[in-house]
């Protein structure tokens, strides 16, 4: 598609695209506005660069070549994220290694609370011995094989009491959260 | 009128004061005197300031230019119910919107505290009015906005075109009430450490405030967006400039916060955890507020550089470094009540959720100061924008999406892995076969696939979900299907208005993914009669008006839509010139479909008639917009007041009361 852009200095002979055009609008900055892309700013001078960029791309310039162009001449903070190459890399590895060692640690995090013992928890209460039974034909029905159940009986966890299996679906029996 | 709003300023910063320390002395002392009179000083501060508010807001209508504040921000040709804008259009005005809403909110959670709190409150209410009293002292100190001219000017310099968009009427109250109100959880979590509290009384205050608090965040920033899309006239909502960025990072810490809470509540566990998060919280919305203000980094918000900056910065580190010192002289205190059961449970769901919103908030953090480490590390300037965060939040939000899809149907404390298997299958087939017929359609962007895969799993998790619980209701109790799933929702507030919030958000996700992958964009110099094919539509440009008006030029171009030969709308997009501000604000014409938004805005108004026009074609924007609404009612339904239950008790002698542990209907 060949299309006019406003203010054009001259019209381009050949054929490019300009979705790729766009693309690259995106990835240069403004160099007189406040963090806007020349693809984003409404002034003289983003109009004149959209127009080089179409123009460097009828000439059969690839994307590297043009971004480079603009590096060339207004420097590196021409471009709207940082270059993927020598100390600018940092910017991008940063992040990358923050978020691994994240997830690392949420993971050894859980482990670890896992690895534990269960602890009885304080706040004990006895089951009302008329909901005992219930919870027996519960217990039977969804034939779990846990280990703390075998203490309820016994006065153990409140957690329990709304919540015996942790599975059971249907919020009218578990799920009573608020 | 001014000198009643100074010293009514005046007033309120000596009150406020005396509140902070007599709460925190009476308490010392053993005197509910000294608290009782330290709480009242609060009410009367409240009144002060809106006395103070009042009279700013009567100077603008008076037009009253000797107030420097009003000069600068409104003119005779105004239109009075601008004077809302106007009051918070700049520095001094803002910093009395945000103390005024401070006080209304720590009022209110002093008034509707409840009673298991009342032993902290003392304390809870001096944070609260310590950081009152800052904002206080540092309008009448350093941005008075009663400051006077030393001559009254015949006319003020007008309020800044941006702002006189409907979007500048809620955003900017939105967005300043939502970072300024995470005030409120934050002093009931210190409140309860000072107090030396062991337990989780105070999670049912932090849980309320902290939703109200994320809700006006969420609709400031998705007001923001909207104002910008409609505004801005470059077609795109969302900048990752270092303001939005600054406002963005506490919410999302809020989102990480809101949610473990729950965990705290329903458990007893995080209780570290949570206390360091709303720390962070704090933190950012005070990094927020003071990013507005310092000008350090160059954005298309900032209020400009000022000393203020340094100011916001001393009570920013202060406001970190003296909370987390609280939190770890009071360390001992917080441990959980129970453990981590299994990888593989909803407490564990809940953790990787805050680990991905905080590794969010982090990147964007990196992104925001790197050209400031860039600037003085390497002495090279590098700029950090959208495809920075494109690359690098894009897949965390993704994978924090796949979170809210499997989260909900994770069980406490353990999944049992059939269960869990059972109550997947259907989603994630959903979720597949959507990937499957988009990847047979011809769509082959992965991200795209994704996003779309990804939504309707979670939207197919969320209507089994309500599916089942109707059904059961219906089986159990014999109502309805639509009654059954009324009384659903209603027994359940938290949790289905979470599910609400959750769909919001995949129409959020909606939108970014329709707009980000498949959008158009055409620039065109057009003359009258001049048409241009775009997508499937053909848009004709017809001419334009030219009316000369008080303060502005204003070009109003008409521009008819056709699609198939059949003219579809006529739609007039517009553009005006400010010659005093030497700037142009534009209002795109947008034709708004669920399918896609057609979006027409005027870069440039030719002298021989011929428009600049930049034409887009947005596939799903709506979704966006629609969202927002569709958050508002989750948030309601989440927050509404739902009766307690009747905690067990504590000695292990007395019988456990029929009515616990069930839920109220």
């Amino acid at each position: 598609m060949i299309l006019t852009v406003p203010s054009a200095a001259a019209q381009s002979e050949g054929e490019f695209s300009e979705k790729e055009a766009q693309t690259i609008d995106r990835m240069i900055m403004c160099p007189v506005c406040p963090a806007e892309t020349i693809d984003q700013a409404q002034v003289e001078i983003s109009f004149q660069m959209r127009a080089l960029v179409r123009k460097m791309l009828a000439e059969g310039k690839s994307r590297q070549e043009i971004l480079d162009f603009f590096v060339a001449r207004y420097g590196a903070d021409i471009l709207a994220s940082p270059p993927k190459s020598g100390v600018n890399l940092l910017a991008w590895l940063l992040p990358l290694v923050g978020v691994a060692g994240g997830l690392a640690g949420v993971y050894f995090i859980i482990r670890s609370m896992t690895g534990r013992d269960q602890r009885p928890v304080s706040v004990g209460s006895q089951i009302d011995p008329h909901l005992a039974p219930y919870l027996g034909m519960v217990d039977r029905q969804l034939a779990l094989n846990r280990p703390s159940l075998t203490t309820h009986a016994s006065g153990g966890q409140s957690g329990n009491v709304d919540d015996p299996a942790g599975t059971v679906k249907g919020p009218d029996l578990a799920e009573t959260d608020g | 009128m001014g000198d009643l709003g100074a010293i009514s300023l005046w007033i309120a910063l000596a009150l406020t004061a005396y509140s902070a320390i007599g709460s925190v002395a009476g308490k010392l002392r053993g005197s509910p005197a000294l608290i009782e009179s330290a709480q009242s000083a609060m009410y009367a501060a409240l009144v002060a300031i809106l006395l103070s508010t009042i009279s700013l807001v009567v100077s603008f209508i008076n037009r009253d230019f000797e107030i420097a504040y009003v000069a600068r921000h409104s003119d005779l040709a105004m239109e009075d119910r601008f004077t809302w804008v106007a009051f918070y259009a700049g520095n001094e005005g803002s910093l009395l919107f945000i103390a005024t809403v401070l006080a209304m909110m720590a009022s209110v959670a002093v008034w509707r505290a409840p009673e298991k709190v009342r032993d902290a409150l003392p304390y809870t209410t001096s944070v609260m009015m310590l950081v009152l009293t800052f904002f206080l002292a540092v309008t009448a100190v350093m941005a008075n906005p009663f400051e006077k001219l030393p001559f009254v000017p015949a006319d003020g310099e007008g309020i800044n075109p941006l702002l006189t968009h409907f979007g500048m009427f809620v955003h900017p109250p939105a967005l300043m009430s939502g970072l300024i109100g995470i005030t409120i959880p934050f002093s009931f979590a210190i409140g309860s450490l000072l107090a030396r509290k062991t337990g989780d009384e105070w999670v049912d205050s932090g849980r309320s405030w902290g939703i109200l608090t994320w809700a006006l965040l969420a609709g400031g920033l998705l007001l923001g967006s909207w104002w910008a899309y409609t505004i801005l006239g470059w077609g795109g909502y969302w900048f990752w400039d270092p303001v939005e960025n600054a406002a963005f990072m506490p919410w999302l810490a809020l989102t990480a916060f809101i949610h473990s809470i729950m965990v705290q509540k329903r458990r007893g566990m995080f209780r570290m955890w949570n206390v360091a998060l709303i720390n962070v919280a704090f933190g950012l919305a005070l990094y927020g507020m003071f990013m507005n203000r310092g000008g350090s980094i160059p954005s298309v918000h900032s209020f400009g550089a000022s000393s203020l900056g340094w100011v916001f910065l001393t009570f920013l580190c202060i406001g970190v470094i003296v909370p987390f010192v609280i939190f770890f002289w009071r360390y001992s205190l917080l441990k959980s009540a129970q453990n981590l059961d299994s990888m593989l449970s909803r407490e564990a769901a809940f953790l990787v959720n805050n680990l991905l919103l905080l590794a969010i908030a982090f990147v964007t953090l990196w992104g925001t100061v790197y050209p400031l480490i860039s600037r003085l590390a390497n002495d090279e300037e590098i700029t950090v924008a959208r495809p920075f965060y494109d690359q690098v939040n894009g897949p965390l939000m993704l994978g924090l999406i796949f979170l809210m899809g499997v989260g909900p149907l994770l069980p406490w404390r353990r999944a049992n892995l059939t269960s869990l298997r059972r109550a997947l299958v259907a989603p994630v087939t959903v979720g597949l076969f959507t990937v499957l017929i988009l990847a047979i359609l011809g769509l082959r962007k992965d991200y795209a696939l994704i996003g779309f895969g990804l939504s309707s799993f979670i939207f197919a998790g969320i209507l089994m979900e309500w599916y089942r619980g109707t059904r059961s209701r219906n089986r159990s109790a014999g109502e309805n299907y639509v009654s059954a799933f009324a009384h659903l929702i209603w027994a359940n507030r938290p949790r289905y208005g979470g599910y609400i919030v959750h769909l919001s958000v995949i129409m959020v996700t909606l939108g970014i993914v329709g707009t980000s992958f498949f959008n158009t964009q055409q620039d065109v110099v057009l003359s009258p009669g001049e048409k241009i094919a775009i997508e499937d539509y053909e848009v004709v440009y017809v001419g334009t008006v030219e009316t000369p008006k008080g303060n502005r030029v204003e070009f109003e171009s008409t521009v008819e839509v056709y699609r198939d030969g059949k003219l579809l709308d006529t739609v007039f997009p517009s553009r005006a010139f400010y010659p005093s501000f030497n700037m142009a604000s534009t209002r795109a014409a947008i034709r708004s479909t669920p399918v896609e938004d057609l979006y027409v805005v005027p870069s440039e108004n030719l002298p021989d008639g011929s428009v600049g026009f930049r034409i887009l074609v947005n596939p799903l924007m709506w979704w966006m917009w629609v969202a927002g609404p569709v958050m508002l009612l989750g948030t309601v339904v989440a927050l509404w007041p739902q009766p307690s239950l009747v905690p067990a008790p504590t000695t292990s002698s007395a019988t456990v009361p029929a009515s616990a542990g069930t839920s109220a209907t």
